[in-house]
């Protein structure tokens, strides 16, 4: 058993944040991450990248982590990357296993445990969105990143949302086209948009170069559908089209690639399992662990930091793994209250000026109905193929939240554990109950996060593992 | 049906290739790839089949929907998109579907 002050899961931009705060308060910390590098799903290959002027075609965002990744290389902090966490067991002691061959991660005990896990993609159950050439707009991104791969001509973007025409705009400034974009947002309610519009101009940046990315799909011949309803994906072991009704006309679009996408969500598995509190989130349409200002959630000494614990952004991100450094090192006697207020002014005022703009695109791009109420025949469980009718069939019998519902249909019992239809199966759930999105009950988390195998299990020193 | 069109690669910095072996194919790749790039990038976007005969391939890319699970080097069940590509590396499918790339 390793013991660590700090255990941070996760090396993207919050997890470094919290990494080199804690680091220069004398703490020691461990980072641990799926990826072979640093940086996040933001930082991608930042700094290994197999292309030739992909920063150019990337943009400013992406290069801005630069600094970050360089100072977390230079700072010594112990990272171990390709292993994940599986359980967070008694006394804070985490469960880790390889992705790589070689020695058996030994688990870890820590005072305090920073989840630093980002976001995920929406599930964007369509019907067919299963098909092979079907996938998630930043999964193509991260092709893009880290193999510098771009999607066919004619693939085809159908959702909406900051990240879909970010890419789009990637790919043209590579020089590539797309076919198309079904864009999915709904009529605008103008008033509420108004009051954050005001907001958002204390980022005119960020509105000015959304302008600029929603102008670039006509300027390179793409076509942008509006208002499009009934959309689904045919192929067979292969997309071959996107079909959509648009005021009752039928439309198909021939295409070898369909990416989706519906915005993000944080990654609430690891909180939800260790049975923090949340509540739903109204604006962002998705639950949210409960947390103070300082990041802990309500499990005494677990910290909550970035888009983990709601959607902000990358600098929003690193800045809130500083601000639960801060604290981490008030608790651990580093520091005094006075220090770390006065350490953390200057952090909080840039974290709120990131946080500005994010009440005008959360209303400007709420998730598209499909995403709460997919027709009958949709696969909403992925893993286990279940369909948006079989989920409504059994809240009709009486299930009565998403865990119920898991019970009887298998719907989140895959290898994904949910994180592609728990929060579509909670939708259907409250909609046969006649209740709001976030009136039913969360759906819960359980370890194994992620599959491990029984082997690891067994060999894990597992005294405090409830298995 | 039309053929499908291609993933396309941009120019590349001319860093190390290395070769590996998708479902006997001799394939070369960019060192720095990961196994699903290397078999988007050679067409192979359906990597297994569900119980029911479905296929399935890689979606999220970043290591949470498990559809790319694939059997390297003798061992089933590894995620695609969290896999380094490797020398000699050899890529199979557990229930291969007929790919139509």
């Amino acid at each position: 058993m390793k013991n660590v002050d700090v255990l941070i899961v996760g090396a993207g931009p919050a997890g470094l944040g919290a990494a080199l705060s804690a680091h220069d308060f004398g703490l020691s910390v461990l980072v641990v991450d799926e990826n072979p590098r640093a940086g996040g799903q933001i930082y991608r290959a930042l700094q290994e990248n197999p292309a030739r002027g992909l920063g150019r075609i990337l943009g400013a965002d992406y290069l801005a982590g630069k600094p970050l990744l360089e100072r977390f290389a230079a700072s010594g902090v112990a990272h171990l990357p390709r292993a994940r966490v599986w359980q967070i067991g008694h006394d804070n002691v985490a469960y880790l296993s390889a992705l790589s061959p070689g020695p058996r991660p030994e688990p870890v005990k820590a005072r305090f445990i920073v989840l630093a896990t980002g976001a995920q993609e929406r599930p964007f159950p369509l019907p067919g969105w299963t098909i092979p050439g079907a996938m998630t707009v930043g999964g193509a991104q991260i092709l893009l990143k880290t193999a510098g791969l771009l999607p066919p001509d004619d693939t085809v973007l159908i959702g909406g949302g900051p990240l879909l025409y970010q890419f789009a705009w990637q790919i043209f400034q590579a020089g590539s086209r797309i076919q198309a974009i079904v864009d999915t947002r709904g009529p605008i309610a103008s008033r509420p948009l108004f009051g954050h519009a005001i907001s958002a101009l204390r980022a005119p940046a960020l509105l000015w170069r959304g302008m600029k990315l929603l102008a670039a799909p006509r300027r390179h011949g793409a076509r942008r559908v509006r208002g499009a309803a009934a959309i689904r994906i045919s192929g067979e072991s292969r997309v071959d089209s996107v079909h959509y009704s648009l005021q009752g006309v039928e439309h198909t679009l021939e295409t070898s690639a369909v990416l989706l996408h519906a915005g993000l969500m944080p990654e609430i598995n690891f909180s939800s399992a260790l049975g923090c509190a949340h509540f739903w989130n109204r604006q962002q349409h998705a639950w949210q662990a409960h947390c103070s200002i300082w990041r802990e959630s309500s499990r005494p000494g677990l910290f909550i930091a970035g888009d983990a614990g709601g959607i902000a952004g990358a600098e929003a991100a690193r800045l809130s793994g500083s601000i639960a450094a801060l604290e981490i090192a008030r608790q651990a006697g580093k520091i005094g209250a006075p220090e770390r207020d006065e350490r953390a002014r200057p952090l909080f005022r840039r974290w709120r000026q990131q946080l500005a703009p994010r009440p005008f695109l959360d209303a400007l791009y709420p998730p598209p109905p499909e995403c709460f109420s997919p027709p009958d025949e949709t696969i909403v469980c992925r893993c286990e193929n279940v369909t948006a009718g079989e989920i409504r069939r059994a809240a009709r019998l009486g299930a009565s939240g998403p865990n119920q519902i898991k019970a009887l249909t298998r719907a989140g019992m895959g290898p994904c554990q949910g994180r592609f239809c728990a929060c579509v199966t909670a939708a259907l759930a409250a909609q046969a109950a006649g209740l709001g999105l976030g009136e039913v009950a969360m759906p819960r988390g359980r370890f194994p996060l992620k599959p491990v195998t029984l082997e690891e299990i067994a060999l894990s020193d597992a005294d405090g593992l409830d298995v | 049906m039309p053929s499908a069109a291609p993933f396309k690669r941009l120019p590349t910095d001319g860093g190390e290739t290395l070769n590996i072996d998708i479902d006997g194919q001799p394939c070369a790749v960019d060192a720095r790839w990961t196994v699903a790039a290397a078999l988007i990038a050679h067409g192979r976007l359906a990597c297994r089949r569900t119980a029911d005969g479905q296929a399935r391939g890689p979606f999220c890319l970043a290591g949470a929907c498990f559809e790319c699970r694939v059997t390297i080097d003798g061992i089933p069940g590894r995620q695609a998109c969290l896999t380094p590509v490797a020398p000699d590396m050899k890529i199979t499918f557990d229930d291969p579907p007929e790919d139509a790339a």
